[in-house]
């Protein structure tokens, strides 16, 4: 891998036509100029967000896609449009996405940092961090309040920078839409579920494990 | 009845009436932590409140001169303010808990957000609310006509809200939900008089011909009771029908062809048969398409319909009445009735240019046109082929921003002509994957997310 792109390179990416297979998508850019820094991107706190909801289930465990257990039993979906704001409760965790969309190009490969200016409240975004060629979506963000008082966030808040590599002998692939949430506009539930399978047959094993002791 | 016993009555009345006030203020206070709900709605509750005050303002001045006077005309007036009270805050009970209940909650609210931006430039105060129900059908509720008494909206500020209801199960799909630029269009000939409007363009000589030839229909072929009902009825089935014309002439001026897409594919679920219906609300849909379809090719979008999708358009070509611009009623549908709604159709048809320029002339700084159209459907067809949501994009040397209208549009083609196959082919899903609506959901979403962005880069300068 190469080293982190500059600002005027990913300036002269976002400046590729869109059908560019070597184009670089971040968008909506509000403040191109300001959000394009030396070394990164900028990036926005999007519009929809997941919540854990008041609910009677004991707790979140592996089960089949339609089990009262299952995730969506847990947490609401919401939308909080522009020029609203959304209350993070200390010691709670919300899941946001960015506002911008960003396709990464077979040769790219990204990295998302929080900014300290937030972590300094209290409020941690943690998120899955590293961003692979191809990557098509709106990046998921995990936000936790580690402080003591809430916090309000508001749509549209700078909240973390995009950092992006180039890689030097990158394989095209046949397939660009891969993984199990491409395309994603807003945090969506865990799929964790798809690999329910695996866990029967681990706990199968399991189970065969302490049958022989 | 005595003073006393008046003065009694009078109690009793303020005494249930407030006891209806504070269950609604208790509702309110539980509304007070409710934080995540559509503007709309916060202005709804708002309202409500100031009128919550205002009532109880009223009421304590009612007690007060009741208890000073002996005077039984007086007295009496009292009673019949505190009925009129009453009796609104039963109308306000028909969709006070509805409204107050809607949360952000996934419903499509870039669209709605987007919808009463358009509500905006047409009757500045307007604000449209909406629900979800449980009816497959989309329904529009003016709250002024339900509690359009002055006492009830002292202010005049709830007469600038609509209720639209939409059907829960389409909550997910930005297509069907074009069609809630039809019910504003409602809202909008109510609000704006537009029967008026439609009669003062049509000359007075031929008005009265039209009410003259009406009646005598009605009397040489009707006769016993039902001719004392007839003539209004005739009149104001005319008068629905020009309100559901001009509903579906606003929504093709400000949408374009998605409006024909959108009603096609919603009335698609129907029996064939139910096509074909007059009711005295409506004209049937077979003549509303077929309608629709003359003021798309009158303004131009023939070749886009038959280019883009020509599956809709050989659809559309396939009913005789667009063929030959004949609108036969279709018979034995009617029994009673037939006669007068083919006499009402008759009229119907000679009026219905006046509607379609009275919709023009009202939608002439927002109306969705062809060039538009042709400026930017490239451009976002080109996004949607490679998986982007067309918000702000890079084109021709410049950043570009499709117009909402555009994205509706041209993504709607893009369903239409099966153009989420071509992400299947891209994906490693594989063709059973498609019961999950999967890429149908992504569509849904990416034009929804562009056109918040749309807003969004709107509201920051762009």
């Amino acid at each position: 891998m190469d080293g982190i792109l500059s600002g005027s390179e990913i300036e002269d990416l976002i400046k590729k036509d869109v059908s560019d297979p070597e184009s670089l998508i971040i968008t909506p850019l509000l403040n191109k100029g300001k959000q394009i820094g030396s070394d990164g991107v900028d990036i926005r706190l999007g519009t929809y967000f997941i919540v854990h909801s008041r609910t009677t289930v004991p707790c979140i465990k592996f089960g089949p896609k339609r089990s009262p257990e299952s995730i969506a039993e847990v947490q609401s979906k919401i939308h909080i449009p522009l020029g609203q704001q959304i209350i993070i409760q200390p010691s709670t965790f919300v899941l946001g996405s960015t506002l911008e969309y960003i396709k990464l190009p077979y040769n790219l490969y990204g990295g998302v940092g929080s900014r300290s200016s937030w972590g300094r409240l209290g409020l941690v975004i943690a998120t899955a961090i590293n961003i692979h060629p191809y990557f098509r979506g709106c990046l998921t963000l995990e936000l936790v309040n580690h402080g003591n008082i809430p916090i309000a966030l508001t749509p549209g808040a700078l909240i973390g920078q995009l950092i992006l590599h180039r890689i030097s002998k990158a394989p095209k692939e046949e397939k660009e839409l891969t993984g199990k949430y491409p395309g994603s506009t807003r945090p969506e539930f865990s799929k964790i579920f798809e690999e329910y399978k695996t866990v029967k047959d681990l706990q199968k094993i399991s189970d065969e494990y302490h049958a022989e002791i | 009845m005595d003073a006393d016993g008046l003065k009694q009555e009078i109690d009793r009345k303020i005494y249930e009436v407030k006891r209806l006030i504070t269950n609604i203020e208790e509702l309110l206070e539980e509304k007070k932590y409710e934080k995540y709900i559509p503007k709309e709605v916060k202005e709804f509750v708002l309202y409500i409140k100031e009128y919550v005050n205002i009532s109880n303002e009223h009421f304590n001045f009612t007690r007060q001169i009741s208890q000073e006077t002996f005077s039984i005309p007086v007295l009496t007036a009292l009673l019949s303010l505190l009925d009129t009270f009453k009796e609104g805050f039963f109308s306000l009970h028909h969709f006070f808990k509805e409204i107050i209940e809607i949360s952000i909650l996934e419903s499509p609210s870039p669209l709605l957000i987007y919808f009463n931006k358009i509500l905006r430039k047409i009757y500045r105060d307007g604000k449209i609310i909406a629900t979800k129900q449980s009816e497959y059908n989309f329904h529009f509720i003016p709250l002024y006509k339900i509690s359009g008494r002055p006492l009830l909206d002292p202010n005049r500020k709830l007469e600038h809200f609509a209720l639209i209801r939409y059907p829960f199960s389409e909550y997910k799909n930005v297509f069907s939900n074009i069609l809630l630029i039809h019910e504003l269009g409602h809202f909008i000939y109510k609000k704006l008089n537009i029967k008026n409007k439609i009669i003062s363009s049509i000359d007075p000589q031929e008005f009265d011909q039209y009410e003259q030839a009406i009646n005598e229909y009605v009397e040489t072929n009707y006769q016993s009771d039902y001719i004392i009902e007839t003539p209004p009825k005739m009149w104001e089935t005319i008068f629905s029908w020009w309100e559901e014309s001009f509903a579906d002439f606003f929504a093709v001026r400000i949408i374009g062809p998605a409006f024909l897409y959108a009603f096609i594919k919603f009335n698609l679920i129907l029996k064939d048969t139910e096509i074909k219906i007059f009711i005295s609300q409506h004209p049937s849909r077979y003549y509303r398409i077929t309608r629709i379809i003359g003021l798309l090719i009158k303004d131009g979008w023939e070749s886009v319909i038959k280019l883009k999708t020509p599956r809709i358009y050989k659809w559309a070509d396939d009913i005789d009445a667009f063929k030959n611009l004949s609108y036969n009623i279709p018979t034995s549908i009617f029994s009673f009735d037939e006669d007068p709604i083919r006499e009402c159709y008759k009229y119907l048809e000679k009026t219905i240019e006046k509607v379609a320029l009275v919709t023009e002339e009202l939608t002439a700084n927002c109306n969705y046109d062809l060039e538009t159209f042709e400026e930017e459907n490239d451009i976002v067809e080109e996004c949607l082929k490679k998986f982007i949501p067309p918000s702000e994009i890079f084109y021709k040397d410049n950043f570009f921003i499709a117009k909402p209208e555009s994205i509706l549009n041209t993504a709607f083609i893009f369903y239409l002509n099966d153009g989420i196959e071509q992400w299947y082919s891209m994906s490693d899903r594989s063709k059973d994957d498609k019961t999950d609506h999967f890429f149908d959901n992504r569509l849904n979403e990416f034009v929804l997310k562009s056109i918040e962005d749309n807003l969004i880069l709107e509201i920051w300068g762009k």
